[in-house]
């Protein structure tokens, strides 16, 4: 008799906890979810990270299914939703998994040949069950009938149904190692050691792993290197290193972080994180299991790697690592004080053939698209409750853009500008021309160039005074009623800039206008 | 205290139309559906830097749909519920000049 486990019964069995059948689930859909992420996302090096991602939100979530039997399209919707929300977050990515993936998939998109392969050896076990077993394991996982209906009790059900999950288990073991992950008691405890910033010079792709996370295993004298994107690396760095004069978060009145309030909340629960677990999911999925204590007992809590690292980090609480991945991943560490060597990036960069990050140049300059690409800020949108918003305006028709206040007397200042990548401009000089006109500008108007080397953009407090005292931003200040005149602002863009803004700024009453903008550089 | 229904969210002044660039800011509107009124908030900074409009999107569907909140508050609300407890409220008030602070109210613990 040969039975093949559908991803129904597979579901099932990794709802009960088995690691082997999620495992399963992961090597047979992966093909199928990579070729869908590469169709619905444009930049290839986001693929890996879309399918990480998914499997990962997919087995948090897999107690909601509704129907096991629909995996495959439930799982194509959460790859879908993780494209969509792809600008919002970055899982991480493991050194030695960039090269080439373990099981790259077929050009059609279809389950590759291993992976039938290991469909077969599913298969085969299921074959190999005692009758009982195998009748109890059919009815149950293939006609969906409750074990009080396969035996004359649920216990004696439940009973047949565990040791034919044994029995799968240890023929696997035996037949297929491959496929059995290693065990959770398997582990090795580390030590949060450092968040190093690796950003090389020159374009690089847009979710470009920027900062490694390095896990001591001290006892065993190695180091395990995460590469991490920008916002976990941010993250996990300001946890690790406060920012100075914000050392003592406990006395403080706020939370400083959203790991902070997460663990003040939990506190306040009774709660407490007693270990994060850092292990696989499948083939490239990586997972953080986090362990709760509480009234209600001990539960785990599964998350992405980083955000388990960020509550172990806030909890103070012990991390471990699987030792097959440690073993396969860990770094020896060379010497008493060398660091641990790192791949270059732009190395991995160049193995992986993937694009670069797109170019950004300059949009809608002429405004022909009315403001499309600008972007309206400042000082005035800081107010919680004073709800200065509306106090300016910006508008455009016939090629000139307006910038104006909207009220008496405006709260603060308020700029109009582009805002892009500083990839192509670095080690030149930029220059933002255009012609100009104030109106009853009483007050401050003119305009700006911004050369920031803050990957987090603009960060408040943001006041007229800071504005103005930032070595980032060069500004040009145009005084009174003026009809049409040109005006410039130059500036150098040095090798480690991440963004070059450009606009106009107004800050008071009266209006600012512009026409004619153009952004050039020179050597 | 006024109980208030959060209307409206939305990433202000919003995206660039390359997708690339946000200004983690947020315009909340409150409203108090029996006063007839609602208060405008803008928001701006850490903590609450997440994006709002995703999560209230994500609480507006139905039950047992997948969420996919991309914000630590969607981990928060997971450890929680595993510790058996529920945030039953938040107040918002004016602790000093400029700084409307929410305070988050007690867990509740279920267990």
């Amino acid at each position: 008799m040969s039975v093949e486990i559908s991803d129904g019964d597979l579901v099932r069995l990794a709802r009960d906890g088995d690691q082997v059948a999620f495992r399963l689930l992961v090597e047979r859909h992966q093909p199928t979810a990579r070729a869908r992420a590469r169709q619905l996302c444009p930049n290839p090096s986001d693929v890996d990270d879309i399918v990480q991602e998914s499997f990962l939100r997919a087995f948090i979530a897999l107690d909601r299914l509704r129907d096991p039997d629909r995996f495959a399209g439930w799982l194509a919707g959460i790859v879908h939703n993780v494209c969509r929300g792809l600008q919002r977050r970055a899982p991480v990515t493991l050194l030695p998994d960039w090269p080439e993936p373990l099981h790259p998939a077929a050009a059609d998109g279809l389950p590759s040949a291993e992976d039938l392969d290991r469909a077969d050896a599913v298969r085969a076990a299921v074959a190999g069950l005692p009758a009982g077993q195998r009748r109890a394991v059919a009815l149950h996982y293939y006609a969906d009938l409750p074990p009080g209906q396969i035996a004359e009790s649920a216990g004696a059900a439940r009973a047949s149904l565990h040791k034919a999950r044994l029995r799968l288990r240890g023929y696997l073991t035996e037949h297929r190692p491959d496929l059995v992950p290693a065990g959770r008691t398997h582990m090795t405890t580390v030590r949060i050691a450092r968040v190093e910033r690796h950003i090389p010079p020159g374009p690089v792709p847009i979710r470009f792993p920027s900062f490694v996370l390095v896990l001591a295993d001290d006892a065993g004298r190695r180091e395990l290197p995460i590469w991490l994107v920008a916002d976990d690396g941010l993250r996990l760095s300001g946890l690790i290193e406060p920012p100075a004069g914000d050392r003592e978060p406990a006395r403080a009145t706020q939370a400083r972080t959203e790991d902070e309030l997460t663990d003040r909340l939990l506190r306040a629960a009774g709660a407490s994180v007693t270990g994060v677990d850092i292990d696989e999911l499948g083939p490239e999925v990586t997972a953080a299991r986090i362990a709760l204590t509480s009234p209600a007992g001990t539960q785990h809590v599964t998350a992405r790697l980083a955000e388990g690292v960020a509550v172990a980090i806030t909890a103070i609480a012990p991390v471990r690592v699987a030792d097959t991945m440690m073993d396969r991943l860990a770094v020896p560490l060379p010497g008493n004080d060398r660091p641990v060597p790192l791949p270059d990036p732009a190395l991995a960069l160049a193995a992986l053939s993937i694009d670069h990050r797109p170019r950004y140049e300059p949009r809608n300059l002429a405004f022909a698209d009315g403001l499309d690409g600008w972007l309206l800020n400042g000082s005035f949108a800081e107010h919680a409750s004073h709800s200065h918003w509306q106090d300016y305006a910006c508008a455009a028709e016939g090629g000139i853009a307006v910038l104006s206040a909207a009220v008496p007397q405006p709260g603060g200042f308020a700029f109009l500008g582009q805002e892009m990548y500083a990839d192509d401009y670095r080690g030149t000089v930029v220059t933002f021309r255009g012609e100009f006109r104030t109106e009853a500008a009483a007050d401050r108007a003119g305009l700006f160039l911004r050369v920031s080397q803050d990957p987090r953009g603009i960060r408040g407090p943001l006041t007229e005074r800071a504005a103005l005292d930032d070595p980032a931003n060069t500004i040009v200040t145009i005084a009174g009623d003026r009809d049409w005149t040109s005006h410039e602002v130059t500036a150098r863009v040095p090798d480690d800039a991440n963004t070059v803004m450009f606009g106009m700024f107004l800050a008071g009453r009266g209006q600012i206008e512009l026409c004619r903008a153009e952004l050039t550089r020179g050597a | 205290m006024t109980t208030v229904r959060i209307a409206h969210a939305e990433p202000r002044p919003g995206r660039l139309a390359n997708g690339g660039f946000v200004t983690h800011g947020h315009l909340v509107v409150l409203a108090d559906d029996a006063g007839h009124r609602a208060v405008p908030i803008w928001m701006r900074g850490e903590p609450g830097e997440s994006d709002l409009s995703k999560l209230l999107e994500i609480a507006a569907r139905p039950p047992g749909e997948i969420a996919m909140a991309d914000a630590p508050e969607e981990l928060t609300v997971r450890l929680l519920r595993a510790a058996g407890a529920s945030v039953t409220g938040v107040d918002i008030d004016v602790t000093e000049a400029d700084t409307a602070e929410p305070r988050t109210a007690e867990p509740a613990s279920g267990a």
